[in-house]
C-alpha cells in the first residue's frame, strides 16, 4: 500500500521510531509549499489533524485517511457523515505511536475493515476525547502535579515514589518530557471541555510546564 | 535493637522478613491461631531472629513497634491505644497503613511525638520503597531515625505528607478510577484497556492489577482517598467495583474478578 505521512518534523520522527517503521511511508513535513501527488497514495496519515485544519477534506484523493483524533474526537473532525467511510481516528501522539500496537477508532465498519487490512495491530476503541491510554496517562500525570502543588513536594520525590512504589515503566517527569507537557495540557483541556472541571481539574503546575515547553521550542 | 510487629498477615510477615533478614531481632505478635499457623514457615526460615508472640505482656521492651493489622480505622486505633500503654516513651511506633489518616491514628496513642506512618508495599521483602509519614506532632528526630533505620535494612524511604493516599496511592488512583469509568459506560472491555496499557510498558493493565490487589482492597483505598479529599468527582468510587464486591467476585483470591481464575484455583 502506498502510504504518505504528513505532520511536523517532531511528530514524524516520533512516528518513525515506532509504527511508522512498518508502514514504510513517504514523508511530507506539513505545511510546505510543494504538495504531494495526493491521488498516488492508498493511505494518508495526518499526525496533527486534531490540532489544525487537515488537508484531508480539500484535496483530490480517494485514500483511506488516518487522522490523529486524541484531542478531538473523530466525529468532530469530519465535515460530513459520508467521510466516515474512509476516515479512521488514531492515537498518533509521541510515545503512544512508538509501541507496537495502534489505538484507533472508526465510525463505519467499512473504514475499520480497510484500516485493519492495512494495519493488523490496530486495537479499536470508542471515538472519544483522549481515547484510552492517553486519557489514563494524562490523568496520572495531572494528579501527580496536583499533589506536588498541594503538598510542596519535589518532582524527584514523586518520581521516586512512582518508580519504586508503582513500578511504572517511566517516572512522571520522563513521561511528561517524552510525550510533551503541552500535549498533556491540551488533552486535559479537551477533557474538561467535554466533561467538566469537576471531574477533570487541571493542575496549575501542568500549565507552567506546558508553557515552558512551548516557550523553549 | 528489638522490633515488634503487630499482626502476622501478608504485610506483617513481609515486614518481619525485612528486619529479620538483616539480623535484627523481631517479634511477631498475632493472637489468631490460624494466622500463627500460616506464619510458621517464615518463623522457621528466620529462626534465631524471628519469634512469635500470642499474648502481649504488660510491659514491652521493644525499640520499634510496627502495627500491621487489617486496614480498619477502629481496629488500628484500638490496637495502638493498647500497645502504647505498654511501651517506653522512647519507643518509635509506626503504622503500616496504605490510606488511613496517620494523624487520626496518632490520636489513639500515648506516644504522639514518637508516632508516624511507615507504608511498606507488597511484597515487602522485594519492594524497596517505604513512605515515611510524619504527623504535625511527630518529632523531627523520630523522622530522621526512621529514615536511617529503613535505609539500613535496604529500603528507600521517602517522606510523604499525611494526605489521603499519601503519594503512591494518590497518584495511582486515576489508573483505576478512570479505567473503571470507561468500562462503566459500556463501550469498551477491561481486556482492551489492559492490552493498551500493557502495550505502553505497564506490567499489568488496571483490571488485571485490581484483580491481583483485590477489588475490595482497591475499592476501599479509593473510598478513603475520596472521603479524605472531601468527595472530589474525579475519585468517585465505582459502582462496577461495588457490584463485583457484592457478588463476591473480589479478584484472583476469589477465583473471579474482572477475569476468571477458576482453572488456576483448581491447580
Amino acid at each position: 500500500m502506498r502510504t504518505l505521512v504528513i505532520g511536523s518534523q517532531e511528530r514524524i520522527e516520533a512516528l518513525m521510531r515506532g509504527v511508522g517503521q512498518r508502514w514504510q511511508p513517504d514523508l511530507w513535513v506539513y505545511p510546505t509549499r510543494i504538495s504531494p501527488g495526493w491521488g498516488y497514495y492508498d493511505v494518508i496519515v495526518d499526525l496533527e489533524a486534531d490540532e489544525r485544519s487537515s488537508p484531508a477534506f480539500s484535496v483530490p484523493s480517494r485514500a483511506l485517511w488516518v487522522l490523529s483524533a486524541v484531542k478531538k474526537p473523530l466525529r468532530s473532525l469530519l465535515p460530513a457523515p459520508t467521510w466516515a467511510q474512509r476516515c479512521i481516528g488514531a492515537n498518533l501522539l509521541p510515545v503512544f505511536c512508538e509501541r507496537a500496537l495502534i489505538e484507533a477508532c472508526a465510525l463505519s465498519e467499512e473504514a475499520w475493515s480497510a484500516f485493519q487490512s492495512w494495519e493488523p495491530q490496530a486495537v479499536r476503541v470508542p471515538d472519544s476525547v483522549g481515547m484510552v491510554s492517553p486519557r489514563l496517562l494524562a490523568l496520572i500525570l495531572n494528579e501527580a502535579l496536583l499533589l506536588q502543588g498541594e503538598a510542596a513536594l519535589t518532582m524527584e520525590t514523586i518520581d521516586l515514589a512512582v518508580k519504586l512504589g508503582l513500578n511504572y515503566p517511566r517516572t512522571i517527569s520522563e513521561w511528561g518530557k517524552a510525550i510533551g507537557w503541552h500535549h498533556i495540557l491540551h488533552l486535559m483541556e479537551a477533557l474538561q471541555t467535554d466533561y467538566g472541571a469537576g471531574t477533570y481539574p487541571i493542575a496549575p503546575l501542568l500549565r507552567s510546564l506546558a508553557n515552558q515547553t512551548i516557550l523553549s521550542s | 535493637m528489638e522490633v515488634l510487629i503487630l499482626g502476622a498477615g501478608t504485610m506483617g510477615k513481609g515486614i518481619a522478613e525485612v528486619f529479620a533478614g538483616h539480623k535484627i531481632a523481631v517479634t511477631l505478635y498475632e493472637p489468631d491461631p490460624a494466622a500463627c499457623e500460616r506464619a510458621t514457615p517464615v518463623i522457621e526460615k528466620y529462626a534465631g531472629n524471628l519469634s512469635l508472640m500470642r499474648e502481649l505482656p504488660q510491659s514491652l521492651p521493644h525499640d520499634i513497634v510496627i502495627e500491621a493489622v487489617p486496614e480498619d480505622l477502629a481496629l488500628k486505633r484500638q490496637v495502638l491505644a493498647d500497645v502504647s500503654e505498654r511501651l517506653s516513651p522512647e519507643s518509635i511506633v509506626a503504622t503500616n497503613t496504605s490510606a488511613l489518616s496517620v494523624t487520626l491514628l496518632a490520636q489513639a496513642t500515648k506516644c504522639k511525638t514518637h508516632f508516624l506512618g511507615w507504608h511498606f508495599f507488597n511484597p515487602a521483602p522485594r519492594m524497596p520503597l517505604v513512605e515515611v509519614i510524619p504527623t504535625v506532632l511527630t518529632a523531627q528526630t523520630v523522622v530522621e531515625k526512621s529514615v536511617r533505620l529503613l535505609q539500613s535494612v535496604g529500603k528507600v524511604p521517602i517522606v510523604a505528607p499525611d494526605l489521603p493516599g499519601f503519594i503512591v496511592n494518590r497518584v495511582a488512583r486515576p489508573y483505576y478510577v478512570e479505567a473503571l469509568r470507561l468500562v462503566e459506560r459500556g463501550d469498551i472491555s477491561p481486556e482492551v484497556i489492559d492490552q493498551l496499557m500493557e502495550g505502553l510498558g505497564f506490567r499489568m493493565g488496571p483490571f488485571r492489577l485490581m484483580d491481583l490487589i483485590g477489588i475490595d482492597v482497591n475499592h476501599a483505598v479509593t473510598q478513603r482517598v475520596w472521603e479524605g479529599l472531601f468527595y472530589p468527582a474525579r475519585f468517585r468510587p465505582s459502582w462496577l467495583q461495588a457490584q463485583k464486591i457484592a457478588a463476591g467476585q473480589t479478584g484472583r483470591k476469589a477465583g473471579h474478578g474482572f477475569y476468571e481464575y477458576e482453572a488456576q484455583k483448581r491447580l
